[in-house]
């Protein structure tokens, strides 16, 4: 391979057509979230005449007036249960599975495939026996009934993701530790589980935005603050025939808030821990 | 892999073990009335969020209930703001054995579907009714008799909504035209000197129940053939047709992203000041107080247009469907006692006075219009609610009355005809087609 | 497994039976045969729905994906701000669908949306439609947020990027090959495993995704924008067709086992290479 030398003009076009591009996607990416901002401290008339004009007044009437009509709060924390729970029982089911089906039993292809089909699920059908499932387990309007459906229908995501960072892990470490006496277990506690970190990460992340994103059934298994959350609350503002705008996004942007802050905070620490594995 | 499996038991039984503890510390949540001691609490499940002057009218009514039966009955609302949802949801519990305390459904002679296979968790309201004529007087023997299925009375009504036509006045004059118009020819002629003017005529919206063009449309088929224009299965006849086609020349005359908008859409292009009318129920009179601006002298209701000919006659309206409040049967008779109580308060004279006043929503119940909470009225409850009593005949929406098929296909066909891909004819007879292959 | 089979298996077995029956979502289910399948394929609304999936599928594949590579490629080399542009094109993943879909509504608005808006400024108002309103506009207008949050993706490559070990960019550009062929050459395919992964998540996401065509068009106009999703959702709460809704949801996991066998001889294909 010879070496190749860019010329100076491609090197230069190359460069802003990268910026460019970051620019652009950034742009649209987060135009429409100032407008969401600029949008929550508007009125529904001032919001409908003029999407991307300026308020009248700057008032925090939206945001109170969120906070009263509906128990934001409450339901942030409901959000906050149900996203940890699950993504923690997918992620640990999902490494369990992964590990198990590293190695060669009978109905392992089998296992296999189904798991991962069930990405393809499409779980809006499954309402009503999904529903009556967790109604007679008793788990109506409970968060951890809401927490334990996310955990069934993201299993193949978790399991996905964990699986293809468990494949890296090359074959001849395990047996090594195994003959070096290790058990069972503690191959998969000493060894597998730190080299599958970053899997677990992405993974994370992943379930945990579902669940906080997800409407359809947080909607369906909960009926009172023990159990909305907040996409529910959030969608409570905008039904067919009343739907309250302004208050919406104001609900929105508190609740993006926490999250982006944390993303922001986690994923700096997150990366780094990543990388940082990733030289050993 | 014993191990394997070994492991794989240990975690389903951790599981197990911590859905039978969540399942113990949330029994009492999420459980159900039936208490052998303590007061009885009721769930009254409907859309009357707290957001909106219904809801919180009806949450009023509840705390005066429960002040008067304090220690007795709790009666607690639980509302889900979003219609479809509400209804799948009430669907899905009664199937379970769940059914609600106490819920809110629309009547639809096309899909009896609730009444037929409910039948047996509901409660049949004749006896309670017979026991108490001056209650049952208070409903008109035509809604009773509506409620009816297979000899029982399977709900209570609640409303039937007008859809009247609310208009801009200040946009009116403004196009020179100074009444309302009487006749569908002045009423196209009127949306021309609108349009000319810079004004958009008219509000209508194809998504969800399209309620705003199926009201228009509703209007212009009584126009044609009477009230027996349309009824749920008598869909393709000639009234039908020719309003079709009307009402693909009114939407020419509504905004321009009337195709594919919603209601809040739609509404606001009225509140805003933007469309001259919009068709809607009681309900917008709270909007139309919080958003527009002199609203008493700028805002004005009338009924719809006639043909100036005999076949309909004016001051003739359309209606929402005929909601209506089922209820669970149950086995506990103080509980099921209970909900006859609050069904019974909440229908009061009191009651409704309170709902059509501060709530913005007459119920169907006779409504003493007179006395002072009526004389507070507003400028535009009043002449709302005189223009329904003093309508000569009604007739529910279309739509309303549409199989759950049709009304799921409404939104694309409205669309086509809209946009000319569907002909008038042919969407009728598609409606028709739709209608027919009821279960 | 608890969870597979109870979440999994039993809700399959269910809507299987159930699709061919007639239910209102209330009372018994009457066996009607396969009739519900015969309607599905003749009915245009579900016709529409198969098209605009796979679209989207498409979509997904061939601009998103490309998208998302070409933003995790640009900020592994850790230019100026790359943290800033990582969180600032993540966000849009922690904003509901709902509320996302909502935004474009307003911004596709044909008189106060910022789309109409801009164009109508530059001086480019023949460009300007009635973006949701006209069925030739609307497939390819509701698609725009879809394909232009590469959030989410982005990071997977990111992450994923970010392990491999460094010493072979560094032999690399020790060779004096350029950036671009370091990373066409040693990133991609050390990275593949994520792409696959991502390409699978994309054609499960759009056979669950409804949000944006039940916001922005109500899947219209004339069932422009209808997709499987929604498809389902409509029959089962809409029109109380639940074992209609049921058959429509058997044909979506079949579509998507069969899409899903595609995608992976496809990779597999690309990788014989």
């Amino acid at each position: 391979m010879t070496a190749t030398e860019t010329p100076a003009t491609v090197r230069v076009v190359a460069r802003t057509a990268k910026w460019l591009f970051l620019g652009v996607l950034t742009v649209l990416t987060l135009v429409p979230l100032l407008w969401l901002l600029l949008s929550s401290f508007k009125t529904t008339p001032e919001l409908f005449r003029g999407p991307f004009s300026l308020p009248a007044h700057w008032s925090f009437t939206n945001f109170s007036g969120a906070l009263d009509s509906q128990p934001l709060v409450d339901y942030f924390r409901n959000s906050v249960v149900i996203a940890v729970t699950s993504t923690a029982m997918t992620i640990i089911i999902s490494t369990l599975a992964a590990y198990a089906l590293r190695h060669r039993f009978r109905l392992r292809g089998a296992v296999n495939g189904f798991l991962m089909s069930g990405l393809f699920v499409p779980f809006t059908a499954f309402m009503t026996p999904i529903f009556y499932i967790v109604f007679h387990i008793g788990l109506y309007n409970t968060v951890w009934g809401i927490a334990l459906v996310y955990t069934g229908t993201t299993l193949p995501v978790g399991f996905l993701i964990i699986k293809g960072y468990l494949e890296t892990i090359p074959g001849d470490l395990l047996e090594a530790a195994r003959i070096d006496g290790a058990s069972f277990h503690s191959v998969f506690f000493r060894v597998v589980c730190p080299l599958v970190v970053p899997g677990l990460a992405t993974a994370a992340i992943f379930l945990s935005i579902s669940a906080w994103n997800e409407l359809l059934f947080a909607n369906l298994l909960s009926t009172s603050t023990n159990s909305e959350t907040l996409q529910v609350g959030i969608r409570n503002f905008l039904t067919s025939y009343a739907a309250n705008y302004p208050e919406a996004f104001a609900g929105t942007v508190m609740a993006m808030a926490p999250t982006i802050l944390a993303y922001a905070l986690l994923s700096n620490r997150v990366v780094e821990s990543m990388a940082a594995t990733g030289l050993k | 892999m014993k191990s394997l499996e070994r492991r794989r038991t240990a975690i389903a039984v951790a599981a197990a073990v911590v859905a039978t503890s969540a399942l113990a510390a949330c029994s009492s949540s999420g459980g159900n009335s039936s208490q052998s001691s303590g007061p009885v609490t009721i769930d009254v499940v409907s859309n009357f969020t707290s957001d909106i002057a219904r809801g919180q009218e009806l949450n009023d009514l509840i705390k005066q209930f429960n002040a008067e039966h304090k220690g007795k009955i709790t009666v607690v609302s639980q509302t889900t703001a979003d219609w479809p949802t509400l209804q799948a949801k009430i669907r899905t519990e009664i199937s379970v054995g769940d059914a609600p305390d106490v819920f809110l459904y629309n009547f639809n002679p096309s899909d009896l579907s609730l009444e037929k296979y409910g039948a047996n968790s509901l409660i049949d309201w004749t006896s309670y009714l017979n026991a108490d004529p001056s209650w049952k007087a208070s409903f008109s023997s035509q809604d009773l008799s509506t409620v009816r299925y297979s000899g029982d009375t399977v709900a209570i009504p609640d409303d039937q909504s007008s859809a009247l036509i609310y208009y801009n006045k200040s946009l009116f004059r403004q196009a020179g035209i100074s009444t309302f118009p009487t006749t569908w020819t002045q009423f196209f002629a009127d949306a021309k000197a609108l349009q000319a003017a810079g004004i958009t005529p008219i509000s209508l919206y194809t998504a969800d129940d399209a309620w705003y063009a199926m009201n228009a449309y509703s209007y212009l088929a009584i126009s044609d053939g009477g009230t027996g224009a349309y009824y749920a299965t008598k869909l393709q006849t000639a009234p039908m047709t020719e309003a079709a086609a009307s009402l693909k020349e009114l939407f020419s005359y509504a905004p321009k992203n009337a195709v594919g908008a919603n209601y809040a859409v739609a509404s606001a292009s009225f509140l805003d000041g933007k469309s001259a009318m919009a068709i809607d129920g009681p309900w917008l009179i709270s909007s139309i107080q919080q958003d527009m601006s002199n609203y008493c002298t700028n805002v004005g209701v009338a009924t719809a247009p006639t043909n100036g000919n005999s076949t309909e006659q004016p001051g003739t309206i359309v209606t929402d469907a005929l909601t209506v409040w089922g209820a669970a049967k149950s086995p506990n008779q103080a509980e099921q006692q209970a909900v006859v109580d609050w069904m019974k308060f909440y229908t009061s004279p009191e009651s409704a006075a309170g709902m059509a006043t501060t709530g913005q929503f007459p119920l169907i119940v006779k409504t003493p219009t007179s006395g002072a909470s009526f004389a507070d009225s507003n400028c535009l409850m009043k002449p709302f609610v005189d223009l329904t009593n003093a309508a000569p005949a009604k007739s529910v929406n279309v739509e309303r009355y549409m199989t759950t098929e049709a009304q799921a296909q409404l939104p694309s066909l409205v669309d086509g005809l809209a946009a000319g891909s569907i002909s008038p004819a042919n969407f009728v007879s598609q409606l028709q087609q739709l209608n027919t292959t009821a279960p | 497994m608890v969870f597979a089979l109870a979440f999994i298996v039993f809700p399959l077995i269910f809507v299987i039976v159930l699709s061919f029956t007639q239910w209102a979502g209330i009372g018994p289910a009457k066996y009607i045969g396969i009739q519900n399948y015969t309607y599905l394929f003749k009915d245009p609304a579900f016709r529409s729905a198969i098209y605009n999936t796979l679209l989207w599928a498409a979509a997904g594949i061939f601009v998103q994906t490309p998208l998302c590579l070409l933003a995790a490629l640009i900020l592994s080399r850790r230019p100026f701000m790359w943290k800033f542009f990582r969180t600032a094109l993540f966000i849009p993943s922690v904003v509901s669908t709902t509320i996302l879909a909502l935004m474009w509504y307003f911004m596709l608005d044909p008189t106060v949306g910022l789309v109409n808006g801009t164009l109508n400024s530059v001086g480019l108002k023949s460009l300007t439609r009635t973006w949701l309103s006209d069925p030739s506009t609307a497939r390819w207008a509701i698609m725009v947020p879809f394909v232009i949050y590469i959030g989410f993706g982005m990071v997977l490559f990111l992450t994923q990027i970010s392990t491999i070990p460094r010493e072979l960019f560094e032999a690399a550009q020790l060779d004096g090959v350029n950036v671009w062929k370091q990373d066409f050459f040693i990133t991609i395919p050390a990275i593949r495993r994520a792409i696959a992964l991502w390409i699978l998540f994309l054609v499960g996401y759009v056979l669950k995704m409804f949000e944006y065509p039940f916001v922005m068009t109500d899947g219209g106009p004339a069932n422009a924008t209808m997709n499987l999703p929604l498809y389902v959702y409509d029959q089962m709460v809409t029109a109380n067709a639940y074992g209609l809704a049921m058959a429509a949801g058997v044909v979506t996991v079949v579509l998507g086992a069969l899409l899903m066998l595609v995608v992976l001889l496809g990779l597999r294909w690309m990788e014989l290479r």
